[in-house]
């Protein structure tokens, strides 16, 4: 059975917000970066959130996922490999007390020369790229036994977008390596480069997708830019638009190896209006699987 | 040039570029580089370049927050003087490195900072001490989301 998760924030209002969402779902994600803080001497150690989604995971019974941003995947820069280090370390440290199912996170990098840049970004799909996110996947597989890479969006693209799938193929070789198939992320993008997000799933390897997501965006401000072109953002800060839900209805039956949906909404975007939407989101969901 | 070392200049590249005064023009730049080699200038030509101003905006949003989240007196200043505030950022942003990966590290910079900038020059409007927390009597609120 596919199940339905939500995604989880270190915030006292949404968490409070969504308290009754989280009876409706069958387990929850985190990214772990956002629940340590780094101490004077470098050490990364859980705050306040971190056990409170412990205690959550004793109460509830339902398992966890993690899906992090700052590991940075597709960063070789060695000035960075000390921070990596610790970074896997401290996922360890968590994975003991959470046991997350699978862990994943984005095909990107969001240290760039040791620099944090923390918006994952997109390098040159090479050879040589793919060969340092297979290498960091087996890093993290001395974690977690399954991890995987989520599809990133990206404004800009050093490549042909429609040539990410088959790099994304490259990355994942190994066993028990799984795309998180991000479909708000196919949308922003085939909307910003102006290509059909069916194509691009359609060369995609449905096999390896463990986990779906599905969020919603809004377009850029026009005051952004000189050209005050608009590009649509993934900001996870409005529902999940209708074209998202039709690649979701079409890409579901084709993924035998699925274990999960799960809905993203950022914190700081979650009204008391909001709340009875993400329900409605979370029904259509399951109605879906 | 081998493609590791390839993947790690395509790294400084981007990074130099997106956290420069002109991205796009600063990519440009470097896929006219003819020590850059041919298939990295060929991908960073493909950069469009208002998709790469909209990531730089990004990222310095990102720090933004990142920095309000671990410095309470950096806050305090941006509710006061959201312009100024704003102003004295940029230039934050545009002369010290993005090395930190956490509000408390970020906000460590930005002290240091400060108190290079009050030394230099008077008028900022909340009183910084280098690599400490706040002097404004305020209490940390979740700074590292804690």
């Amino acid at each position: 059975m596919v199940a339905v998760g939500f995604s989880l924030h270190p915030d006292e209002e949404f968490l409070d917000l969504c308290a009754p969402l989280l009876e409706k779902v069958d387990y929850f994600e985190v990214a772990p970066e956002t629940l340590w803080f780094e101490r004077d001497d470098g050490a990364l150690v859980d705050n306040g959130y971190f056990r409170r989604f412990v205690a959550l995971r004793r109460r509830s019974r339902k398992p966890f996922v993690a899906h992090g941003v700052g590991l940075s995947i597709a960063t070789a820069a060695l000035a960075d490999a000390r921070r990596r280090r610790r970074w896997l370390a401290r996922i360890a440290s968590d994975h003991r007390a959470l046991r997350f199912r699978w862990w994943t996170d984005h095909l990107g990098a969001s240290s760039l020369d040791a620099l944090a840049v923390t918006l994952p970004l997109p390098l040159p799909p090479t050879g040589a790229a793919a060969r340092i996110v297979r290498a960091r996947l087996w890093q993290m597989q001395a974690v977690v036994p399954d991890v995987g890479v989520e599809n990133n969006v990206a404004y800009f693209y050093p490549g042909d977008p429609m040539d990410e799938p088959a790099f994304i193929g490259r990355c994942l070789a190994a066993p028990r390596t799984w795309l998180l198939l991000d479909l708000h992320n196919v949308y922003t993008m085939a909307q910003n480069f102006g290509f059909d997000p069916g194509a691009w799933i359609a060369r995609i390897d449905l096999a390896r997708v463990i986990e779906i997501h599905v969020s919603g965006g809004r377009p850029s401000d026009p005051g952004w830019l000189p050209s005050r072109r608009v590009l649509r953002l993934d900001s996870h800060d409005d529902a999940v638009p209708e074209p998202v839900w039709r690649l979701l209805e079409s890409v579901r039956p084709r993924c035998p190896n699925l274990r999960g949906v799960t809905l993203e909404r950022m914190e700081g975007t979650v009204g008391a209006g909001d709340v009875a939407l993400l329900g409605q989101e979370l029904r259509r969901v399951r109605s879906l699987l | 040039m081998t493609p590791y070392r390839t993947h790690l200049l395509a790294e400084r590249l981007v990074a130099r570029a997106l956290l420069g005064a002109d991205p796009a023009r600063a990519l440009r730049r470097a896929a006219r580089d003819r020590r850059v080699p041919r298939a990295l200038r060929d991908a960073l030509l493909r950069c469009a370049p208002d998709g790469v101003r909209l990531t730089a905006l990004l990222i310095i949003r990102l720090r933004f927050e990142r920095l309000l989240r671990g410095c309470p007196e950096a806050e305090a200043w941006f509710e006061r003087d959201g312009p100024g505030f704003t102003r004295a950022f940029a230039r934050y942003h545009r002369q010290v490195p993005p090395t930190a990966f956490f509000p408390a590290a970020e906000a460590r910079l930005f002290r240091t900072w400060a108190v290079h900038v009050q030394d230099r020059r008077a008028g900022t409007p909340v009183r910084f001490t280098a690599g400490r927390g706040p002097r404004t009597g305020r209490t940390a609120r979740s700074g590292d989301r804690s």
